[in-house]
């Protein structure tokens, strides 16, 4: 038992660092996973899509979080995977009312809600919108790549504190009304540290922890990624930005 | 707030806010592209922390007060809030208060006397028992109190065991330690010269020399003093004629309760029958033992010698009841016989 202990430990840290990893021993355990599930649920297979997907989170949440010294990794990723199930139960008790969409719509089963929703047209501009969205990101991963990073990457790498994310923010927003040095950094793949760390008043410490992230969020602020953009209308003033 | 997918794996996805924020999220059936509103979102030990902080210091806070109500209910409270009151007159009158385990709390002058008689005196840390023997000490130092005179007690709370039980180690107290010297009336309106003493205790400490022969009639409880008369309870000493509860001091003529100092001579009872005299310095009224009204009969509720008439004793005295004479009758316990002995 000690062995196999000392085995998983070793490929929850190896998944702590690279996504593959992580993908893989998530696979590798997926008959825990989905035991851990119905235990919690009691739902049997195939009705419990849902939990399964939570189920697998609360695994990889586990392995992220966990230290060697708390005991054996399995119980503590069996104790996750319950405790999300148990949230997850009270958020959709909240909007029990809300039914889903693929619920039989009569007795037979046979036709579901979402086949009565009588927009055809509105479903094909969904699609095209998304697979237009999903190009998108897909160049924008791909620019990222040749900077060596992935967007699990950056994920990590986001600022967790509002007052960290404000003042990349505010870098973001120098950047992008100082267009030339967005060009800069497409055209180098470095980030003008000195100049925004002046111009945006953040220091350069902190920028340097969330490098990732400023090469992503700056990214997304150069040529061709309108619907991302556009998605982050929120994000602060200059709208128009550098786009091209 | 929505949030755009950026990238799917088996058991997880990355999100894009409408913020800028990017992050890890459960992967509900996502596909790249899709724009989703519910997420499920990674929580990592570092957001943990407020929440722990706040329970552990609403946790802190709850133990402290917890502590604190227990040392104030259990310690100060009984120890150092008021509880009851102790009137002491002998001409003297002062008044302590106390708290409910007898810790003398404050101690007052009620009259002149009273005042000068506690002036200096320090009570902090004492109890009912050490105060009252100390100031009956300097009383009697200071001239106040002299053998045969009489003390009366009252005692007030609104907790009436507790104020039945203070009267009880009062009487006992006093029994025990001045027994020979003075007349104590301990009840709730004693009063030197009122008649009835309802509920009080009689405790007579008789000593004083003379004492009004009381032939016998002692209805009195415990006849201490033994010879001749006692009737009574317990008579220790033997005097003749103790009647009475508790003939400290023996002979005869005392009748009430206890009567400390008996000594026959016949001649104080002044009228043997109708009333001994117990005490030269009282005379019924209140002397506590020997009751009010009369003769040295007592009777009212003296407790021990019970109402009415003569030196007998007939009423309760529970100890030696009623009736007669000398002899003892009743329960003395002691010496019963009466007395030709």
């Amino acid at each position: 038992m000690a062995v196999i202990e000392h085995d998983i430990v070793a490929q929850v840290y190896a998944a702590k660092a690279a996504s593959e990893a992580a993908d893989a021993l998530i696979r590798q355990y997926m008959g825990f996973i989905r035991s851990e599930a119905m235990k919690t649920t009691k739902k049997s297979y195939g009705e419990n899509e849902d939990e399964i997907s939570i189920a697998m989170f609360a695994f990889y949440e586990a392995v992220m979080n966990y230290e060697k010294g708390r005991g054996a990794f399995l119980p503590y990723a069996a104790r996750a995977i319950r405790s999300r199930l148990i949230d997850y139960y009270r958020k959709e008790k909240r909007h029990e009312h809300v039914g889903s969409l693929h619920a039989p719509a009569d007795e037979e089963e046979k036709t579901e809600l979402l086949d009565m929703l009588p927009d055809q047209k509105n479903e094909v501009e969904a699609y095209e919108m998304r697979e237009a969205s999903r190009k998108e990101i897909q160049e924008f991963e791909k620019q990222l790549a040749v900077l060596g990073i992935t967007f699990s990457d950056v994920a990590d790498n986001c600022p967790k504190q509002e007052r960290t994310l404000a003042a990349c923010r505010g870098v973001l927003d120098y950047a992008r009304k100082n267009p030339e040095l967005l060009d800069r950094f497409v055209k180098t793949g470095r980030l003008p540290v000195n100049e925004l760390s002046q111009g945006s008043g953040t220091d350069k410490k902190t920028m340097e922890r969330h490098r990732k992230y400023l090469a992503a969020i700056l990214l997304a602020f150069t040529n061709g990624y309108e619907i991302i953009r556009g998605h982050l209308c929120q994000i602060g003033p200059g709208k128009g930005g550098s786009g091209r | 707030m929505k949030y755009l997918v950026m990238e799917t794996h088996p058991a997880y996805a990355v999100l894009l806010d409408e913020e800028g924020r990017f992050l890890k999220a459960a992967n509900l059936n996502y596909q790249v592209g899709d724009t989703v509103q519910n997420v499920v979102e990674l929580r990592s030990p570092a957001h943990e922390k407020k929440k722990k902080y706040l329970i552990r210091q609403i946790a802190a806070v709850a133990a402290a007060a917890a502590c604190f109500c227990l040392v104030f209910f259990g310690y100060y409270q009984p120890n150092f809030v008021a509880y009851g009151t102790i009137r002491i007159q002998i001409n003297p009158e002062v008044e302590m208060t106390l708290s409910r385990t007898e810790r003398v709390l404050d101690l007052k002058g009620l009259n002149a006397d009273g005042e000068d008689l506690i002036r200096e005196y320090d009570y902090s840390g004492k109890d009912r028992e050490d105060v009252t023997h100390e100031l009956i000490r300097r009383a009697m130092d200071m001239g106040y109190l002299s053998n045969g005179d009489s003390v009366s007690i009252s005692i007030d709370s609104t907790d009436t065991e507790w104020k039945l039980r203070e009267e009880e180690g009062m009487r006992s107290q006093m029994e025990e330690e001045y027994g020979t010297q003075i007349v104590i009336y301990i009840g709730e309106d004693v009063a030197p010269d009122q008649n009835s003493v309802d509920e009080s205790i009689q405790v007579v400490i008789p000593t004083a020399p003379a004492a009004e022969p009381m032939p016998d009639q002692e209805a009195g409880e415990s006849d201490y003093s033994g010879d001749g008369t006692d009737d009574g309870v317990s008579d220790y000493d033997s005097s003749d004629t103790d009647d009475g509860v508790s003939d400290y001091g023996s002979d005869d003529a005392d009748d009430g309760i206890s009567d400390y100092s008996v000594e026959n001579t016949a001649g104080d009872a002044g009228e043997p029958a109708p009333d001994p005299q117990t005490l030269p310095v009282q005379e019924d009224g209140d002397s506590g033992y020997d009751d009010s009204s009369d003769d040295g009969g007592d009777d009212g509720d003296s407790g021990y010698d019970d109402s009415g008439d003569d030196g007998g004793d007939d009423g309760d005295s529970g100890y030696d009841d009623s009736g007669d004479d000398g002899g003892d009758d009743g329960d003395s316990g002691y010496d019963n016989d009466d007395d030709d002995d």
